[in-house]
């Protein structure tokens, strides 16, 4: 995609071999006694503390879930209890080194993670830093019950405060981390640089991507850590991720001080099963985990197998590669040999191991062999060593009796507080600038040749009444690159990615030109990786940046399903809105190009919360809502038609204005008024109403109100509820198919609201529940002006003399249902 | 076994009678023919008594509530006796009177007047139905909706019929309150040397009635004289008769004189029932005005045109007397065919009496005073009696309507030929 690489036919075609480097198998063989010299005995005695704890911490989640009690004490948890006891080592090995700038994604089966990073890094801290911490977490929610309750110096009492946080959000209360809105499986604490864990199996991988080239992109110190299980390997975001954060064009397109690879380490805790599926052997065929690497990058991703039973071994990994993703060289992938002693979740009996391997396993537990390493080494002793055993026990039931404790832990009261979940699911900030500072841009704004171009073409469509050619105007195109343009300058944070944005343009041209402006650190093309773009769009914006990637066809969203749908639009609630999503989705409804690139997917973003959905089909809306939606703080979905590119604004008096503007998102326009029917449409659909409108009008005397509604969540109902007040009658139309489409939401909505007011029952106009035809074919699937007068006819009013072509008779109805078409 | 004292039909086209006054209360005892309540109805008030003994068990409504007819009013029985199952006629309040609710919205409660329509629907949808605007617009403005034809898909009547229907029968369901009640404030409220008082129901229903006579009717006057001196000389002569006719009056005989024109006038004896039909009596049932003090009340004389001078009298001067006693029957106050009204005794020359639907006539009796017209034998003083015939253009043209009047005129002028 730039032809300042030359694909050289002569190179691609000579013999030869590609070399791959050996890799490196448990090359860490030291002990204890081998790198005394290197650990303090205090170091050593928290390695051993921090696996203890993570030992126990889950050995009460497990006992609650088996026994129903923990010490004796009972407690009813039937929340999810994916463990990871006998992977605590590779846990702790992990964070050893790392510090708050470093931070850590995980899994479902990341308490581990969770307490060895936080414990790592709360002792790197002073005692002021802590106490701020604490002070500012939930507005003291935690810190004031720990504080209470115990009487310990502030280190100590980081630590029980850090427990009870993830106790009560395990717990589901509302002194959670996230006020109990995450628990056990998306559990975090960001102020220790431990960001959520994620209960989709290698969800982390592509947000740790996009977290990565924040970092990189915003100079911020520290790396990234994805940590995944084996089983993740079968994840294709995986490997989009992988892909992602090792683009070539890192090293050979972005500028000098942009060069190298993403700062993110791939961390696979290998413990040999994919849930029940077994890894080696029976779901993958990579022999060894890190072989992948190979496949990634001439590098290999630095990839190695590490003994994750040996906390040195870990430790020692962590530090050289963190040394390779700080020096530019990553990103990097450890495959870390562990096991979980216990089933893939209480639930499970582990029907597909032996006992045999359990126990030659459980033989060489890390723990019990650390433990005697401190014994042999005279580190500890062992009443010393057990001694420790107590104090931690102790410490957990101390803060398990306050985190189970109603009064002192309530959960969220939602009758009391009926917003409490409600006031998380958007964040409604506008902030123009996620950072402040200067926007790097390669060359004034008026120098770009589109904006010298633009200047050139009348700003409205229309003059004296009639159409101007699509290339005399601002055409929706240009008003889209306007808006974009125009946060490039603004917002230093922004970065825009996707397939084919840079030179090429993204789709039908809206960027065009645009890569003479910006460079390439921040907007640049991906691989075919609608993961990898949405997710590391989600972990660019976790982090506190803006991004605005972009899908080609509204098709692709299929590929980036969980990114969209599970990542995108959750994160803000799950946290309880301790990260906010300034993430804006481009994607293009098509046309004419069938069954896989004519839909328009907007009601299956619709159906889940937590994402804003616009849709403006005139230029005007197109940049105002762009703009908009630019400047807030939520994720929101941007379909552009594509085949509307071309056209002016025709509705907006004086055209697209040149200078700044917002239109708020969920606000619907009336684009013409009317009084005898009002048609509401949701995108490109407005032009077949207009169309309608005048026939209505011409042939039959009735006036159409036809309302644009530009957004569909947030929807405000008020404006089409005054005209359908007014008219009586209401026709919804939008081009996706009909079966589940939101249109039907607001029918639904128009009827129960208005219901006095009808004249008849609101009627839905959607695209036949078929595939897309060829273009050809498409007036026969997509609703057409003559089938608003064929609704009308049938469903409203006949109208006099009239012959429709199209039945909406209950019995066509009912037949297509019965069909499922 | 309780005995359910229904709310009588008073006329032809009530659909529901004003309560009067209760003469009894729940708990009392009654005897067969003790008076239970009055009704007050159009242009008649009645009592309605005890057909059985008994115990009042239950008055459903209070004086001035409005009463669908044939519905219950009251229940006489045994204390005690269950009645739980018996209760008033639905949403039966005033309100009913003002916005009645006679929506036929399920398939078979609609009537003949819904299958009408079947054949202008499309498909095979079910009829009757009312879209929810259509049902509010007609809830808000009183309009029937039965037989409204459904311009609407699916056989659905929606609000352009109620529209229409409300543009083409601005009549009774027209807002029936707006006259009479909610005049304009005149500023005058203040004024001191007035008083308001609430209109008593005979005299809105008058006003109610008045009104829609002149809404819904094509209706004017033409006048004309005749020569009285033939019926003050039969008067003269009756005054020596020794038995009733001596108390026969010029009214009478006037009535008489209409009665016997009418027989020969079928196209004025009739009814105008619709736009479509009319239906024309063999016999006159002659409606009398009568003023009395609760207002005007119109008794009706049976085949009056069978009657001779004598009985005609006699018969007007019972059901005067019953009017102004109040005693009289709905049965007596119903059916006139022909309506004759006399302000003459007042001094009234000349007057545009106002037609009772769906009567096609009525004549206004005006006095007599002498006039001077010349004649082929030269002047001629003479007593002028004044005749007002108020007729219903849409049933009668003005010729017809004119020659009727002139032999009523010209029966008077040789009454004795009548005779």
């Amino acid at each position: 995609m730039t032809k300042e690489l030359y694909l050289d036919p002569e190179q691609i075609r000579a013999r030869g071999t590609a070399a791959f480097n050996d890799i490196p198998l448990n090359d860490y063989q030291k002990r204890m006694k081998d790198i005394l010299g290197d650990f303090s005995k205090e170091d050593l005695v928290n390695i051993f503390y921090d696996m203890l704890a993570i030992r126990e911490f889950e050995t009460m989640i497990q006992d609650l879930r088996l026994t129903g009690k923990y010490c004796d004490i009972a407690y009813n948890y039937s929340g999810p209890a994916h463990l990871g006891i006998g992977q605590e080592s590779a846990a702790v090995g992990q964070a050893f080194l790392l510090n708050r700038d470093d931070i850590v994604f995980g899994t479902h089966r990341s308490h581990g993670e969770l307490i060895a990073k936080g414990f790592s890094a709360l002792r790197k801290l002073t005692d002021d830093e802590l106490q701020q911490i604490m002070e500012q977490s939930n507005n003291g929610a935690q810190y004031q019950v720990v504080k209470e309750h115990f009487s310990t110096g502030i280190r100590e009492l980081a630590k029980r405060f850090y427990l009870y946080g993830i106790m009560a959000e395990i717990f589901g209360r509302k002194n959670g981390f996230a006020e109990g809105l995450g628990n056990s499986m998306h559990a975090f604490f960001i102020p220790f640089g431990v960001y959520p864990n994620n209960a989709i199996v290698g969800g982390s991988a592509p947000i740790a991507a996009g977290a990565a080239l924040y970092k990189k992109n915003m100079k911020k110190k520290g790396i990234v850590i994805a940590n995944a299980g084996d089983g993740a390997l079968g994840c294709g975001p995986v490997w989009e991720a992988m892909n992602f954060a090792s683009m070539d064009q890192f090293n050979t397109l972005w500028e000098d001080s942009y060069k190298g690879g993403l700062p993110v380490l791939f961390n696979f805790n290998n413990n040999g099963y994919g849930m029940g599926g077994q890894t080696n052997g029976e779901t993958m065929a990579y022999g060894v985990l890190a072989r992948v690497g190979a496949g990634i990058n001439p590098e290999q991703m630095h990839a190695e197998r590490v003994d994750g039973f040996n906390v040195f071994a870990v430790i020692d990994a962590m530090k050289r590669k963190k040394k390779l993703l700080q020096e530019g060289q990553g990103p990097a992938l450890l495959d870390i040999i562990t096991y979980r002693f216990c089933g893939h979740s209480t639930s499970d009996a582990s029907p597909n191991r032996t006992q045999e391997e359990i126990g030659a396993w459980e033989a060489q537990d890390a723990i019990s062999d650390y433990e005697k390493q401190l014994v042999e080494n005279k580190i500890m002793t062992w009443e010393q060593t057990a001694g420790l055993r107590n104090e931690i026990r102790a410490m957990i039931l101390s803060v398990f009796k306050l985190a189970i404790d109603d009064t002192i832990t309530p959960r969220m009261d939602l009758l009391r507080e009926p917003e409490a979940i409600e006031k998380y699911m958007f964040s409604n900030r506008h902030i123009p600038k996620m950072e402040a500072g200067d926007a790097d841009v390669s060359a004034p704004k008026e120098e770009n040749p589109r904006v010298k171009r633009l200047k050139k073409r009348s700003r409205d469509g229309m003059k004296n009444g009639k159409k101007l050619p699509s290339s005399a105007v601002i055409q929706l195109r240009d008003a889209i690159f306007e808006a974009v343009l125009d946060k490039f300058y603004e917002d230093p944070t922004l970065v825009s990615f996707g397939e084919d944005l840079r030179i090429w343009g993204s789709a039908y041209g809206a960027y065009k030109e645009l890569d003479q402006s910006v460079p390439y650190h921040r907007l640049f093309n991906s691989g075919i990786s609608e993961s990898a773009i949405v997710g590391a769009a989600v972990g660019y914006a976790m982090m506190g940046g803006r991004a605005l990637p972009e899908l080609m066809y509204c098709d692709f969203l299929g590929r980036a399903g969980d990114e969209v749908l599970n990542q995108l639009a959750k994160w803000q609630s799950m946290t309880a809105g301790q990260v906010r999503m300034p993430v804006v989705l481009r994607m293009g409804v098509g046309a004419k190009y069938g069954a896989q690139h004519s839909q328009e997917w907007s009601s299956i973003c619709a159906h889940v919360p937590g994402l804003k959905i616009v849709y403006p089909v005139t230029p005007y809306d197109a940049k105002g809502l762009l703009n908009a939606a630019l400047a807030g703080t939520d994720p929101v979905i941007y379909l552009e038609s594509q085949s509307l590119y071309g056209i002016g604004e025709t509705f907006h008096e004086g055209g697209v204005p040149e200078e700044y503007y917002e239109i708020p998102i969920g606000e619907p326009d009336v684009k013409k008024k009317g009084s005898d029917l009002t048609i509401l449409t949701i995108g490109a659909t407005l032009y077949k109403a207009l169309e309608a409108a005048d026939i209505f009008e011409g042939q039959y005397g009735i006036s159409a109100e036809v309302i644009d509604a530009r957004s569909i969540v947030p929807f405000n109902f008020e404006p089409v509820q005054e005209s359908v007040k007014k008219t009586g009658r209401i026709i919804i139309a939008s081009d996706a198919c009909q079966k589940g489409s939101i249109i039907n939401d607001f029918a639904q909505n128009i009827c129960s609201s208005l219901f006095n007011y009808l004249d008849a029952p609101p009627v839905v106009l959607g695209a036949r529940n078929w595939i897309t035809p060829v273009y050809e074919l498409e007036a026969s699937f997509f609703p057409q002006a003559d089938w608003f007068l064929d609704a009308y006819h049938q469903k409203i009013q006949p109208l006099p003399g009239y012959t429709p072509k199209h039945s909406f008779s209950v019995t066509e109805m009912n037949r297509r249902n019965k069909l499922g078409v | 076994m309780a005995e359910i004292v229904n709310m009588p039909r008073l006329g032809l086209n009530e659909d529901t009678s004003i309560l009067g006054e209760w003469f009894v209360s729940e708990n009392d005892s009654v005897a067969k023919g003790d008076a239970l309540f009055s009704i007050e109805t159009d242009k008649s008030s009645m009592d309605v008594y005890a057909e059985t003994e008994g115990t009042v068990l239950k008055c459903f409504y209070e004086p001035y509530d409005v009463v669908p007819v044939m519905t219950p009013v009251c229940v006489i029985g045994q204390p005690g006796e269950d009645i739980s199952n018996i209760s008033p006629a639905k949403g039966a309040a005033e309100t009913v009177e003002e916005a009645p609710v006679s929506v036929p919205a399920v398939p078979g409660g609609a009537g003949a007047a819904q299958k009408d329509f079947a054949a202008s629907v499309p498909e095979t949808a079910p009829q009757g139905f009312l879209s929810p605007r259509a049902r509010q617009l007609a809830e808000v403005n009183g309009v029937k909706v039965t037989g409204i034809l459904p311009s609407g898909a699916e056989g659905r009547i929606i609000e352009a019929d109620i529209i229409h229907a409300m543009q083409a029968v601005p009549e009774k369901e027209n807002k029936p309150t707006d006259f009479g009640i909610e005049q304009p404030d005149t500023g005058l409220s203040d004024r001191k040397g007035s008083r308001i008082e609430k209109i008593p129901t005979i005299r809105r229903t008058i006003a109610k009635n008045m009104m829609d006579s002149l809404r819904n009717t094509a209706q004017l006057t033409n006048h004309m004289t005749y020569n009285a001196s033939s019926i003050q000389r039969y008067r003269e002569w009756l005054k020596l008769a020794p038995g009733d006719e001596k108390n026969i009056t010029i009214t009478d005989m006037i009535l008489f004189a209409t009665a016997k024109t009418l027989a020969q006038f079928n196209y004025m004896n009739a009814h105008m029932l619709n736009d479509a039909e009319m239906e024309y009596f063999d016999d006159v049932y002659l409606g009398c005005a009568v003023d009395t003090e609760r207002g005007l009340m119109v008794p009706t004389v049976p085949k009056a045109q069978t009657l001779s001078l004598v009985e005609l009298s006699r018969k007007v001067k019972e059901l005067a007397a019953k009017c102004r006693g109040g005693s009289i029957l709905p049965e007596e106050m119903i059916g006139a065919t022909f309506t004759v009204s006399n302000l003459g005794g007042l001094g009234v020359t000349d007057f545009t009496p106002i037609l009772n639907p769906p009567q096609i006539g009525i004549l206004g009796v005006g006095n007599i005073e002498y006039a001077v017209k010349k004649t082929n034998e030269g002047i001629l003083y003479y007593p002028a009696g004044h005749l007002s015939l108020t007729y219903d253009h849409r049933a009668v043209d003005g010729a017809p309507a004119s020659r009727f009047l002139q032999a009523v005129c010209k029966n008077l002028e040789q009454f004795e030929q009548l005779i």
